[in-house]
């Protein structure tokens, strides 16, 4: 009887090792992991990475953004300009020429109709559209031919050759027929112009994408199916990643660096992104109206300090809100950390050392309140950092943290950056690779119309913004976004602390891997993506 | 005299008394029984009386072996019992029965009450089927329930009714002796006569040996032919029930039955009150363990551990006074 | 029975109304909103936020949100939910064998090796052999699950490559037996943790309270072996209160669901919760936590059911 049991415990044992071996991937596919899933294919509907992760495979656009931030034609034939006469000479009118012999997956024609279709399913009020803005803009969409495009747009709006980027044309002849476009099953199994269709989407689990066989550019995509796999937990997708259970681990925590670094069969990648970490100021407060306050706390901010301890010395040091090599004022330099300078600027400014250390005006302490989503361990350790290094210089610094929800929440829900109920909050925004910052700084955007929730007013920068927006001739606009953000250099709203570098690793038997940080993502050139 | 059934020598029960968590300790002993000696005749009644926790319950048990003893020997008809098998002792069981005090935490409450005076039935091989049945409602009826009742659970019955099927049970196997572990002691006091006369009318029928444990003199003056009174683990006095109630030697049952309430308010009496607690058994005081509680102890008390010795005929007591 | 189980039931609807209101109150005092999300993203107007808010009826007063919520239920509509606007029936729907599956799994873990070490761990108390039982359930009561999960990832999946680290199944295989247990091992075995250790424990100190009884040393005194005495005597008795305990713990494996499915990135319900309660997708959020009532609710009828059967003490009419 024992002998049996052990015979059979033997039997189970190799069964289970031969399995784990059988299970090696087989040539052609990718299991590309993201923390989240997606809610759907829809990018205009939600607003998460992963979403638009997908989308990107499945949809398509008139213009891509490439690695280098730059436009480049995708189903347009040029990237319309002053120049070759696609924007008009007043910017009021743009013109596209598409290109021909496009399919859409189901084997459908794609025409101008579907640029003007999507267009009026943006606009329509019953959608639930994350996001109109650029798409407000245009008055009128004619459509000459079935190759020509031509946009008439209500004022000049330098940013609509984004609005066109990415994945972003729906099908008029699949959607025009919907009778709710917001639960289509469009939605979650579109048909499309990307070089994937879904295959297979089990929920919770992963989807499967397989070529598109009416893609547009002949002879692509290389790889036979693309698995988009969610792990929420980071842990768990490290050692996915280590068993090569997948192929590319994205966005990793910068604490898993060296880990990942040490697996010898993947490629880690830092790329730059979008994003901006920074510590908005609350001009609002009585105690941060005072510019000089202002300019003290960031003179007595220690970014080597923080890049070090906090971020391995990974993230490089922002000076502005202006990410893009194009954008970014070049004269601008960080401010130097010096307390001494912070104590001057405090001094001048009224607030005397007490014999207790702080410092004090008119019998008030200065004292001080930061917040950020809980939780969040590096914006954590960096209030911490703060704290300490601002006792120095006489500023009692108050830690008081909230759930996410409430403090991202909206006006009317109580949040606590729209509703002004703090002096210093560290958090990150994303900007797109166009300098436009309306919604932030513009002082008519104050919450609840906007999110300009520092509470700045800067009538200069006001109409810096609003004549920026105009401006087709990019070096004059560019002169002017540098203007903007010298005056926020000086003004300080807020102190920009540093660019987002995202950390991906891939399996290095993947060739083409080109690396987006915008909201383009990684998977922007999938069609290219090959095994070696 | 009836020949002797059960004989007791010297027969002692310790619970060690440990510390630690894996690795143990044994720090001190709790004394239930010690060196206890006495013999049980045949047909006779033995009643055993005693405080909570002076460890009758415990010398039952043992007795039973439903607790292994520490030392000492148990005859019972000639044979020692304490070194028999586990499965010698499983046949034996059914010459030797024990009822207990609580009749409700004594019946399985999962089990019908026909399975459960059938059951010794069965593990014995004496009866099965239809001859089962039958055995279990004369059984019943003989302690005074209906064969119907068979076929209830424990909970629809009273206690005095479950006491009675708890008896039925015993009865079951044709046991030669009972240990009647103090079998009234949870009832009311009108039932308590009933079920006291139920077992002393099956003892004249089935020509049962009982040992009768109870903790007040009132009790087991009424069924017992002779008496044992136990202090601390062990007994003190063991006489007839007569000569105890006339002329009790042992102060502590000299205390034991003033206690007793009389029915006549004529009759004057001294009370005798103990003063203080039972000592614990875990160190019982040394010599006499009485002497603490003692009104006429003496400095020897306290020293030497008195002689079990034999006063009268058949009049054991251990005491320094009684000489 | 019959009419006690059907008054019961008939109970239980007041009663999963109420705890739907509550839940649905308690959501809306969770700080933020839905809309937070969207917030993160600078080009949305606070006109954006107008719109959406309109269009997912969150600009109407809570108590008719509640009441509409409830009055499309009561149709069988569940809501839709407001990040993927998929119908929630068919989210949950979705998810629930998965989570059936790994919670039946666990149960059966719990109850094979948990009931047994228990009733070892009682029969031998105090021996070497208890301590060590006793040890390991409160390593295992008090193990976090998170740190658990990635040992045996790293054990199993990384140093031994015998099973896989997360997921259900093979992406590339349809379905196969094996393939669904090898991916079953490691979330069953850190679900059924908690509960394994905490039957273990349930069954030893109520075996340890039957064995201390009067009618043990009855069925004792009866001349019964050793093994017909634990089995016929205490372990039936025993046995009712566990069966009780288990079947009313059972709803409480879903809440373990939640931590071990994001762990195992296991496409179940708790997963399915625990990214709703990121984004305060309120239907969703409503739509499984109705299902946990029910469950609770359920089983707790489930648990006086049994108690009926096997206590003669108990009866229903």
């Amino acid at each position: 009887m024992r002998r049996l049991v052990t015979l059979v415990f033997v039997a189970a044992l190799v069964v289970v090792m031969a399995a784990s071996f059988s299970v090696s991937a087989a040539g052609g596919r990718v299991i590309v992991m993201n923390q989240q899933e997606p809610n759907m294919i829809n990018p205009y509907l939600d607003s998460m990475q992963a979403t638009f992760d997908v989308s990107q495979l499945t949809w398509g656009g008139m213009l891509e953004l490439d690695e280098k931030w730059e436009l480049i034609p995708s189903l347009a034939l040029e990237v319309p300009s002053l120049q070759n006469g696609g924007i008009s000479k007043d910017g009021l009118t743009y013109t596209w020429k598409l290109r021909k012999d496009v399919k859409w997956s189901d084997g459908a024609p794609f025409t101008s109709e579907d640029i003007k279709f999507t267009w009026e399913y943006i606009m329509n009020d019953n959608l639930n559209v994350v996001s109109r803005t650029g798409f407000e803009e245009i008055t009128a969409i004619e459509t000459p031919d079935k190759y020509t495009v031509v946009m008439k747009l209500k004022q000049i709006h330098v940013p609509m050759l984004y609005v066109w980027t990415g994945p972003t044309i729906v099908p008029k002849h699949i959607l025009s027929k919907s009778k709710n476009l917001n639960e289509d099953s469009f939605n979650m199994n579109p048909v499309g112009l990307g070089p994937y269709v879904l295959d297979k989407w089990e929920h919770g689990s992963y989807l499967i994408f397989k070529k598109n066989p009416n893609y547009w550019r002949k002879g692509y995509p290389k790889l036979d199916q693309i698995v988009y796999k969610p792990i929420p937990d980071e842990n768990t997708a490290f050692t996915q990643l280590a068993t090569k259970e997948i192929d590319v681990y994205q966005t990793f925590p910068t604490n898993q660096y060296k880990q990942v670094k040490a697996l010898t069969h993947v490629n880690v990648t830092e790329t730059a992104s979008t994003y901006w970490e920074h510590i908005n100021i609350n001009c609002k407060s009585p105690l941060l109206t005072d510019v000089r306050v202002r300019q003290a706390l960031r003179y007595a901010t220690d970014l080597k300090k923080l890049q070090e301890t906090v971020y391995e010395g990974l993230w490089p040091v922002a000076v502005s809100d202006q990410g893009s090599p194009f954008w970014k004022n070049a004269k601008l330099k960080p401010y130097q950390f010096d307390l001494k300078k912070a104590g001057q600027l405090l001094d001048q400014a009224g607030w005397k050392l007490g014999n207790d250390g702080m410092r004090y005006k008119n019998g008030k302490k200065l004292t001080l309140v930061i917040s950020t989503t809980a939780g969040r361990i590096p914006r954590e350790m960096t209030e911490q950092i703060l704290q300490q290094d601002w006792k120095k210089i006489g500023v009692d610094l108050v830690i008081k943290n909230y759930d996410a929800g409430k403090f991202f929440a909206t006006y009317d829900e109580g949040g606590i950056l729209d509703t002004g109920d703090y002096d210093l909050a560290v958090f990150a925004w994303g900007s797109s690779p166009d300098p436009d910052n309306y919604t932030l700084w513009h002082s008519a955007q104050f919450p609840p119309a906007g999110q300009n929730n520092v509470f700045w007013s800067n009538k200069r920068v006001d109409e810096l913004i609003i004549t920026s927006r105009k401006e087709l001739d990019v070096n004059k606009r560019k002169a002017m976004i540098d203007e903007i953000q010298q005056i926020m250099w000086e003004e300080v709203p807020m102190i920009p602390t540093f660019y987002w570098v995202n950390l991906d690793a891939f399996n290095k038997n993947i060739k083409n891997i080109k690396p987006n940080g915008t909201s383009s993502g990684n998977l922007w050139n999938a069609y290219e993506w090959e095994l070696k | 005299m009836a020949e002797v059934l059960l004989e007791v020598k010297n027969l002692t029960k310790h619970f060690p008394i440990t510390r630690g968590i894996i690795f143990q300790k044994v720090v001190g002993l709790n004394k239930a029984v010690d060196d206890v000696s006495f013999e049980i005749h045949r047909g006779e009644t033995l009643g055993l009386v005693g405080e909570s926790g002076c460890g009758k319950s415990t010398l039952g048990r043992t007795i039973l072996r439903l607790l292994e003893a520490t030392s000492g020997e148990v005859w019972f008809e000639g044979r020692e019992i304490l070194g028999l098998s586990y499965h010698e002792m499983r046949e034996l069981r059914r010459d030797m029965q024990i009822i207990f005090q609580d009749p409700y935490a004594s019946l399985n409450p999962r089990m019908t009450v026909g399975d459960i005076i059938g059951e010794p039935l069965l593990i014995h091989n004496l009866a099965t089927g239809k001859a089962l049945e039958q055995r279990v409602k004369e059984l019943l009826n003989v302690v005074g329930l209906s064969g119907q009742h068979a076929r209830r659970y424990p909970h629809e019955f009273s206690g005095g009714q479950r006491q009675r099927i708890g008896v039925a049970r015993a009865l079951a196997v044709n046991p030669k002796i009972i240990i009647c572990d103090e079998p009234v002691s949870a009832l009311d006091v009108s039932i308590q006569a009933q079920v006291i006369n139920l077992l002393q009318d099956l003892q004249k029928e089935f020509g049962l040996t009982y040992l009768f444990i109870a903790h007040d003199l009132a009790v087991v003056k009424h069924i017992s032919d002779r008496v044992a009174v136990m202090y601390l683990g062990q007994i003190v006095e063991l006489t007839t029930k007569g000569e105890l109630y006339d002329n009790p030697l042992h102060p502590y049952t000299k205390a034991l039955l003033s206690a007793i309430p009389i029915p006549n308010p004529e009759v004057k009496r001294d009370r005798i009150l103990l003063e203080g607690d039972v000592p614990s058994p875990i160190n019982p005081p040394p010599g006499c363990h009485f002497h603490t509680r003692c009104r006429y102890a003496r400095p020897e008390c306290s020293e030497a551990v008195p002689e079990w010795k034999e006063v009268n005929p058949g009049h054991f007591v251990a005491c320094h006074l009684v000489k | 029975m019959g009419r006690y189980i059907f008054r019961r039931i008939l109970q239980a609807i007041p009663l999963l109304i109420i705890i739907t209101i509550v839940v649905f109150a308690l959501m809306q005092l969770a700080p933020g909103g839905p809309l937070a999300l969207y917030k993160q993203n600078p080009k949305v107007t606070g006109e954006d936020l107008a719109r959406i808010s309109r269009n997912l009826g969150l600009d109407k007063p809570v108590p008719i949100q509640y009441f509409n919520w409830l009055k499309r239920l009561v149709t069988g509509d569940w809501g839709t939910s407001f990040s993927s606007s998929r119908p929630v029936l068919e989210l949950i729907k979705e998810r629930m064998a998965a989570t059936f599956t790994l919670m039946f799994s666990s149960f059966v873990i719990s109850l094979l090796i948990g009931l047994p070490i228990g009733i070892l761990s009682a029969l031998k108390r105090y021996s070497i052999v208890d301590y060590i039982v006793t040890f390991f359930s409160f390593f295992g009561l008090s193990m976090p699950v998170f740190w658990f999960a990635l040992m045996l990832q790293l054990l199993f999946g990384l140093k031994l490559g015998w099973l896989p680290t997360a997921g259900m199944k093979d992406p590339f295989i349809d379905f196969e037996l094996w393939d669904r247990v090898r991916h079953l091992i490691l979330p069953a075995a850190v679900l059924s943790l908690t509960s394994l250790a905490s039957w273990s424990r349930f069954m030893r100190s109520s075996l340890l309270e039957v064995i201390g009884q009067d009618y043990i040393r009855t069925a004792r005194a009866k001349g019964l072996s050793e093994g017909k005495v634990i089995r016929k005597h205490a372990l039936k008795n025993a046995l009712i209160p566990v069966v009780t305990i288990i079947a009313i713990a059972i709803p409480g494996l879903f809440s373990g669901a939640v931590i071990t499915e994001t762990v195992f990135a296991w496409p179940g319900m708790g997963r399915l919760y625990f990214d709703s309660l990121g984004r305060l997708d309120y239907p969703v959020l409503m739509g499984v936590l109705t299902v946990t009532a029910f469950l609770v609710v359920i089983f707790n009828l489930v648990a006086d059911i049994i108690y009926g059967i096997l206590d003669p003490r108990i009866s229903y009419d």
